[in-house]
């Protein structure tokens, strides 16, 4: 028998787990410091013109937060933010973690990981609004419903642009994207010319994905969806390193969970 | 109490997906706004690995002040894959910026270089580009301060191996 969750056990599942995501993404861009120091690629006295299409007030934030040594620092308070909220909730520390993700996909000229700072946008914000009306469980419960609303959005919408290819019935689409990981890997290498697994997998991708929105629909459902949905994000990393999709994904999945549990 | 936290709230969310309905139906390469393309992060479009498509490499050679280029070789190494990388990729993160940053390459040229070989130059992702390789150069270990290199970037089809010179760059000193 599968326990529903409620809307406060759900909210603190999603906050602790975005709260980890969030500690790991700073991490992994303070450990990246070489890059963004003078010397390194993205060095703020190049990138700083293109942010003259800001209003003065943006401008001056994003010229205070972004160049550095300064962006190391709201790295690190990121980091230590992040640390404290893995234990408590309060809409300071998630609109800070929201405000720095924000500036951090900003300093990339738009995201530094696609979908990922999507997501983590996303539940970021619907944590710090959450909290923001700690004792209106209306707005805890729209909050839910909007993260659970653009996670099975997340899943569909893939999975429709896949549907409409046919390189993803034929195995033609899995194969090519297994050829061009940054790893280097012989066993992928001889995976990607063998059609049939290429064609099973390609299907069972889409399948998945398109029919994901029924994990709103019953607990036991969202039980299996979920879990698959977490092997398929750790599939992800270790094929292609896209390891910062795993957290935010799994952070939405208390308020699928709570959705689906809804009588 | 409730009733206008609740219409403010809703508002919220209104505005918001709004927002992200005017986003999607602006195919990416039509969004011209610089400032909607550097807030993009608030516009999510869900779309991931649609289809096979031509990805910008980074390629580069080098020479010592008096000898001959290298031939051409991948700019940005490919990596060991580890356990560890599934919960801290650093490095699995710096090649992906790396590769968003050649995308953002490739549309300057789509928009710019047309006509203009030398606005391109001069644009930001071309700079932050000769950066790049002169910063794998420096790392690996390759040349010395005063040696030259070029880069040049290629389009390849995802797990083809035609390619299509899409840009080669001036010849840059380390």
């Amino acid at each position: 028998m599968m326990t529903p969750l409620t809307g406060d056990e759900a909210l603190w599942l999603m906050e602790r787990v975005i709260a980890l995501a969030a500690l790991l993404q700073a991490t992994e861009l303070i450990l990246l410091r070489r890059i963004y120091a003078p010397g390194g690629v993205w060095i703020w006295d190049m990138l700083a013109p293109e942010y003259n299409v800001f209003p003065a007030i943006a401008r001056r934030l994003v010229s205070a937060t972004l160049g550095y040594p300064a962006y190391l620092l709201l790295l690190l308070s990121q980091a230590f933010v992040a640390a404290y909220a893995l234990f408590y909730s309060h809409p300071v520390l998630f609109g800070y973690l929201f405000v720095g993700t924000l500036l951090t996909s900003v300093r990339w000229r738009g995201t530094f990981n696609g979908g990922s700072d999507y997501m983590t946008l996303l539940v970021l914000g619907a944590v710090t609004v959450a909290n923001l009306f700690p004792s209106s469980s209306l707005v805890s419960f729209a909050c839910l419903c909007y993260v659970a609303l653009q996670a099975s959005a997340s899943y569909w919408i893939a999975g429709w642009v896949k549907a409409r290819r046919r390189n993803w019935y034929t195995g033609r689409a899995l194969g090519g994207f297994l050829k061009s990981t940054m790893y280097e890997s012989a066993r992928l290498e001889r995976l990607a010319e063998r059609r049939s697994v290429l064609m099973i997998f390609g299907w069972l991708i889409v399948v998945f994905e398109l029919s994901f929105p029924f994990a709103l629909l019953d607990v036991r459902l969202a039980a299996g969806y979920l879990c698959l949905g977490i092997l398929f994000h750790f599939s992800v990393a270790v094929v292609f390193g896209l390891n910062r999709f795993v957290l935010p994904w799994a952070a939405c999945y208390p308020a699928i969970y709570f959705i689906s549990g809804l009588q | 109490m409730y009733t206008s936290l609740s219409v403010a709230f809703f508002i919220l969310v209104a505005s918001y997906l709004a927002l992200v309905l005017l986003a999607k139906r602006c195919a990416p390469g039509h969004i011209r706004g610089r400032t909607v393309l550097l807030l993009r992060a608030l516009f999510p479009t869900w779309r991931f690995f649609d289809d096979l498509a031509e990805v910008p490499v980074l390629l580069v050679r080098f020479r010592k002040a008096e000898g001959e280029y290298s031939p051409w070789e991948p700019c940005l190494p490919p990596l060991r894959r580890s356990a560890w990388r599934v919960l801290l990729n650093p490095e699995g993160n710096y090649q992906l910026a790396a590769q968003n940053l050649l995308c953002q390459l490739n549309d300057d040229i789509d928009l710019i270089a047309g006509e203009d070989v030398e606005a391109l130059r001069e644009s930001v992702s071309y700079a932050l580009v000769e950066n790049l390789t002169s910063f794998e150069l420096k790392r690996r270990r390759l040349l010395l301060p005063g040696d030259l290199f070029q880069f040049k970037v290629v389009g390849r089809v995802q797990g083809g191996t035609n390619e299509a010179d899409a840009l080669l760059s001036a010849e840059h000193v380390l």
